[in-house]
């Protein structure tokens, strides 16, 4: 077995075993420790990656040897690498922009414990990219959600209680009801590893015996997962978290969190239920209207927001509608647009964030969009950060959100039923998507006030800001080999 | 509710009149004993929602502290008023 079969293990243990060693260290030390990890993390995915790329093949790593059905599995492929890399650097790049915010919000004594948080929630994205068993995706998912909790209510102040209380009550309720899908998953197949599961769930379909249960079940696991995303209706909690905790957090929870879960339910619907399932059956038609209003309803409470940052956070909502709209178009290409907006939204919406607050620092901390008249002129590199990013995510050529938008576009014409109202309801968003992002850049270029305010070079800021831009456009020209790995990923998912 | 999912997963795995495969007096008939991996799950499962309750539990007295109500509309009240 070659060297890099191992890394996606090693890397999940090393993130956990950083976490357990940072209560002994001071914050300093904690901070320092977490970002060796980040590097080390990423440049870990990229070896799985190209390795996965180069033999064209997924590779499974036997976790204390036992053989299926019996033992643990990690699964590499070049999906699981590419997302794997996406989130080591997306998460290495929030915590480096929104370091100087993290020095004044959080307690100086509880330093050490935010990176706790920082590295379990890495270990959990990894899990939930790589593992190949049901129940180790549950426990890591409920890993999960406790570190984001904690990642909200570290910043201590009333708003980011509330928050995180909401955040975890949502929560509880969509891991129980995955928990309760997994029970009954297990019940009728008497597997929890996916590949075994897969077959036991074929051999029922071919039977044609327990289809409402297994139906329950696919049911279940997508409610579930949807309530902790933040699909439309089960949004609540996202303004609020996203709005009000430190800007890290805030990049790290909407860039990333919501989208381990999606991949999580991509790799069920592919590995345990079977695509061609999923595909024929009525989940996706459900899916696609959830989407669809997402889409609409997230664009026009942002427009409503006279707060940048809770702006930006109902924009997320927009998004998620848009990745579900394209796994309810129910074929490949849906899938594939789906995926690839998964990561151009985990590009642009830290990007925002940190923008919007390099911009809200020049501004007396106001987030209110009438103090932040001139702003760009004030910060001129978070100025030039947030016009990029709103601007991909308007869908603009040469930024990475035109591609997905033509990747959905392209995957909606090919389904004649569902193409009309997909098409209508992507131009609707977009347009009004534009309303409010072009109303905040031209906010944040008008000139009035001071527009020269002496400050204190920002580093973080100035490392992520340009990073995520090059980032951004980068795949926004160079889009076709990204699509071609995401297609070959699918393609040897199932 | 996380509660009513491990009852759900125990009486899924439990047999009457089988016990925990654990070897007593040299029986070793599959017959005998219940699945254990149900019950293992519940373990697990349990450790995970203590652990959720008592973070929960601990965000309810620091917002206690703040606040010194519980009741959630004044909580909500309140935190409006801090941000005007």
């Amino acid at each position: 077995m070659d060297l890099a079969c191992n890394l996606p293990a090693i890397s999940i243990f090393l993130c956990m075993g950083c976490a357990i060693a940072s209560p002994a260290l001071s914050g300093k030390n904690a901070k320092r420790l977490s970002i060796i990890l980040l590097i080390t993390v990423s440049a870990m995915s990229l070896a799985v990656l190209s390795y996965t790329l180069g033999t064209g093949e997924s590779f499974v790593f036997l976790m204390g040897r036992f053989p299926a059905p019996w033992g643990n599995e990690i699964r590499g492929g070049i999906l699981e690498g590419l997302l794997a890399s996406l989130f080591s650097v997306i998460m290495l790049l929030s915590l480096t922009g929104g370091m100087s915010h993290i020095d004044v919000e959080v307690d100086p004594k509880k330093l050490n414990l935010y990176f706790i948080m920082i590295d379990l929630m890495m270990a959990s994205l990894l899990a939930l990219v790589y593992t190949n068993d049901l129940f180790t995706a549950y426990v890591f998912v409920e890993i999960n959600t406790i570190a984001a909790a904690g990642l909200i209510m570290i910043r201590q102040i009333g708003r980011t209680y509330v928050a995180s209380i909401r955040y975890l009550i949502m929560s509880q309720l969509g891991s129980g009801l995955f928990l309760l899908s997994l029970a009954m998953l297990y019940s009728l197949t008497g597997q929890l590893l996916m590949q075994p599961a897969r077959d036991a769930v074929e051999c029922l379909f071919a039977a044609g015996s327990y289809s409402e249960p297994l139906i329950v079940t696919i049911a279940l696991t997508t409610v579930g997962l949807a309530i902790k995303s933040g699909l439309y209706p089960f949004h609540s909690w996202m303004p609020d978290t996203y709005g009000y905790s430190t800007i890290a957090s805030s990049s790290i929870l909407s860039g990333l969190v919501s989208k381990g879960y999606i991949v999580l339910l991509i790799k069920i619907y592919y590995r345990v239920i079977g695509s061609d399932i999923i595909m024929s059956g009525k989940i996706s038609n459900i899916l696609f209207v959830f989407g669809l209003t997402g889409m609409v309803m997230g664009s026009v409470s942002a427009i409503r927001e006279t707060d940048v940052k809770r702006m930006i956070a109902f924009s997320s909502v927009a998004q998620i509608g848009y990745v579900y709209m394209g796994l309810g178009l129910g074929t490949e290409y849906g899938v594939i647009a789906s995926i690839f907006h998964i990561m151009t939204h985990a590009i642009s919406k830290p990007l925002l964030f940190l923008a919007a607050t390099g911009l809200s620092d020049v501004s007396g901390n106001s987030k209110r969009f009438d103090q932040l008249r001139g702003a760009g002129y004030r910060n001129p590199l978070a100025g030039a950060g947030f016009t990029i990013g709103a601007l991909s995510m308007v869908g603009l050529p040469l930024f990475a959100g035109f591609i997905s938008k033509l990747l959905f576009a392209e995957a909606a014409v090919r389904d004649p039923s569902k193409a009309l109202p997909a098409l209508i309801v992507l131009a609707l968003s977009t347009i009004l998507n534009a309303v409010y992002f072009l109303h905040t850049v031209i906010t944040i270029y008008t000139p009035t006030g001071e527009l020269h305010v002496k400050q204190k070079l920002n580093i973080g800021l100035a490392i992520a800001v340009p990073v995520f831009c090059i980032i951004n456009i980068g795949l926004g020209l160079f889009s076709q080999p990204v699509v071609n790995a995401i297609q070959a990923g699918l393609r040897i998912f199932d | 509710m996380d509660t009513a999912v491990y009852l759900f997963l125990a009486a899924e795995g439990f047999i009457t009149g089988r016990t925990a495969p654990i070897v007593i007096n040299g029986v070793q008939k599959v017959s005998e004993y219940i699945n254990p991996i149900p019950s293992g799950l519940v373990l697990t499962g349990i450790v995970v929602s203590v652990s959720s309750s008592a973070l929960l539990l601990s965000l309810t007295i620091c917002l206690y502290r703040r606040y010194q109500t519980l009741d959630f509309d004044r909580i909500t009240m309140a935190v409006k008023k801090e941000w005007m």
